[in-house]
């Protein structure tokens, strides 16, 4: 039996079967070619693909800068004297710094107080007065100030009583060539007797002063050394900072975020610190559909370029991450009861949480027969576009590291007492790393400086 | 065995292995569509090359949960008419002279079991004996389906060229066929 239809159309089906069925070996060397013309051009990037974040490498780098966070964290919340600090205020004995750390305490002030005006029995030092009574007083130069009160006599020993040193382990002491630690109550006229470094006597002659000295006589007051401590307002120390900001991108762009951590400065020059910190981020933003996504959308169903087009409404990211800046501060003005600060730096992060929302609608292109009362009459088909609603969310696995990700900008005052406000924006710098839809934000920062 | 989801995937990383398997997967499919489009089979493999290259760097916006076929098919024949472009102005004089030479034939001229038993190298045979722009409104007509509306914007025509070139392309392929099997002398 003959085919009826045109050989046109036999031919037509004959192409048609033919290449459906068609096989043909690999040619090895087009792939080789296509091999290496894609070894230059580099992976396709899924922007919201999770599995696009998994490689080896990454998760080593993020667990190597998670151990370093660690050990930093760990490092900057340890309460660990340093040189520059200064005496402020009594601390019991018990908390007293050890003489087997004698480079940690501070030098006691070269001048005593006169037996007629004995010393009070809390004694506070502070700022600008405290750095006068500090490593120079009484002739000592700073640096060479004796690191161990050994010892307090009087001329007349009339009574004898035991020296409270704060601080000092009498087994650790060499009793051989350290005698016991004493002081004898003598008339107010008498001079004391310092005794440093075991062999280096030293005579300071008493006078009557309004400078009171870090260290008090033993028998008559509790001991005035001090807990050292770190000047706050000028020094490095740990500081707790909270931030609230809100997103700053394009118009369709709305959302914001908390951070909370903490931080710490080394001076590197009389007015130029560096920083650095750590802390916990989460970000909300809301990205809301861009009206000319859908006229895309349409234009590519009609050119054929694709049977489907999701077209977003509303896209929420919500991400929790660590936050690690890194910056310099300068201080513009100082001023007696503060200092106002400039700073810059780059904010890195390593992601913890992230879910993408998205809502909108498909796309669809289908082919239905024309329903048409004037359409041709042999049930010729057109396009039509239908619109299906669609709803995904999807969780990010963690450990992505993104470096240099913000430029963070910011103008603070901060107060002696530690407190400080912040003005600060946030740049985002997406080219370096990121991926991220790039949104800024801007906000008020508060710190709290802690001893 | 990774499902072609899986393959996607770590295709859009970059994952090398995975790029070599899914060329192996859709090598003959994608030769299958470039040889009817080009008018050799090097300028076939040249557009082939384009074509991965392209599905491999737009990949990370495909959503692999969808057929990868349809979306590759795309791109292999948007490839072959931009390299088509390319060589127009070259074979220009060459496919007018081919338009002038072709000659009407009644229907009644053809065997009615024809073509009966064609192998993959004859309809190239004779797909390749027609001028470009015939060749292209062809496939995209008879064997992608596609209107002659969306053929006019695909190739910058106006609907009534593609209509034409499509009923010169039967001509001379009737008139090839026909040679072919000694029907015509």
């Amino acid at each position: 039996m003959t085919d009826p239809r045109p050989f046109d159309e036999r031919f037509a089906e004959a192409v048609r079967e033919t290449f459906d069925a068609y096989e043909e070996p690999v040619a090895e060397a087009a792939l080789g070619r296509l091999q290496a013309a894609l070894g230059g051009q580099g992976a396709a990037h899924a922007p919201d693909r999770p599995a696009a974040r998994g490689s080896r490498r990454r998760f080593r780098v993020a667990a190597l800068a998670v151990l370093l966070l660690a050990v930093s964290a760990v490092w900057m919340l340890t309460d660990r004297p340093v040189g520059n600090q200064v005496a402020s205020g009594p601390v019991p004995s018990a908390e007293a710094p050890s003489l087997s750390v004698p480079a940690e305490v501070p030098a006691p002030s070269g001048r005593q107080p006169t037996a007629s005006r004995p010393a009070p029995a809390a004694s506070v030092v502070r700022g600008t007065e405290a750095a006068r009574l500090g490593p120079t007083a009484g002739g000592v130069p700073a640096g060479s100030a004796p690191s161990r009160v050994l010892s307090a006599s009087v001329d007349a020993p009339t009574e004898r009583v035991p020296l409270e040193v704060p601080g000092v382990s009498v087994d650790s002491v060499d009793r051989d060539t350290w005698p016991e630690p004493s002081v004898e109550a003598r008339p107010p006229t008498a001079s004391v007797v310092i005794r440093e470094a075991r062999d280096r006597p030293r005579i300071a002659e008493l006078e009557d002063s309004d400078r009171l000295p870090a260290m008090t006589r033993p028998a008559m007051t509790r001991p005035a050394m001090t807990r050292p401590t770190m000047d706050r307002s000028s020094g490095p120390g740990v500081v707790v900072v909270a931030s609230a900001a809100s997103a700053v991108a394009r118009r369709d762009v709305t959302g914001g975020g908390l951070v909370l951590g903490v931080g710490r400065e080394w001076t590197v020059a009389p007015r130029l610190a560096l920083s650095g910190g750590l802390a916990a981020a989460y970000t909300e933003v809301d990205v809301r559909g861009d009206s000319e996504a859908a006229v895309f959308a349409l234009n590519a169903l009609d050119s054929g370029r694709a049977d489907a087009v999701d077209v977003s409404d509303r896209i929420a990211l919500t991400t929790l991450a660590l936050e690690v800046p890194l910056g310099a501060v300068v201080d513009l003005v100082r001023t007696r009861g503060g200092r106002v600060r400039a700073s810059a730096g780059l904010t890195s992060a390593v992601y913890l949480a992230q879910t993408i929302r998205d809502e909108g609608q498909t796309l669809v292109r289908r082919t239905v027969l024309d329903p048409s009362p004037d359409g041709p009459p042999d049930g010729q088909t057109i396009d039509i576009v239908v619109a299906e609603p669609f709803e995904m969310e999807q969780r990010v696995s963690p450990g992505r590291v993104e470096v240099g990700r913000l430029l963070d900008l910011g103008l603070r005052y901060e107060a002696t007492s530690g407190l400080g406000v912040e003005a600060f924006a946030r740049v985002p710098l997406g080219g370096v790393t990121s991926r991220e839809v790039p949104v800024g934000s801007a906000g008020v920062r508060v710190r709290l400086g802690l001893r | 065995m990774p499902t072609e989801q899986e393959i996607l995937r770590r295709c859009q990383q970059g994952h090398a292995p995975s790029q070599e398997a899914l060329y192996r997967r859709h090598w003959s499919f994608a030769m299958s569509v470039c040889l009817r489009y080009a008018p050799s089979r090097e300028d076939a493999l040249e557009v082939a090359h384009d074509a991965f290259l392209k599905a491999f760097g737009a990949l990370g916006a495909f959503d692999v949960s969808r057929p990868f076929r349809p979306w590759f098919r795309q791109i292999l024949v948007r490839c072959a008419i931009d390299h088509q472009r390319a060589a127009r102005s070259r074979r220009r004089i060459v496919e007018s002279e081919a338009d002038r030479s072709e000659a009407a034939l009644p229907e009644t001229s053809v065997p009615p079991d024809a073509p009966s038993s064609l192998e993959a190298d004859e309809i190239l045979g004779l797909l390749r004996e027609l001028p470009d722009t015939q060749r292209t409104v062809f496939n995209l007509y008879e064997v992608e389906g596609y209107s002659h509306d969306e053929i006019a914007d695909l190739l910058g025509m106006a609907t009534s060229a593609s209509r034409s070139n499509l009923a010169r392309a039967k001509t001379r392929l009737r008139s090839l066929y026909l040679q072919q099997i000694g029907a015509l002398p």
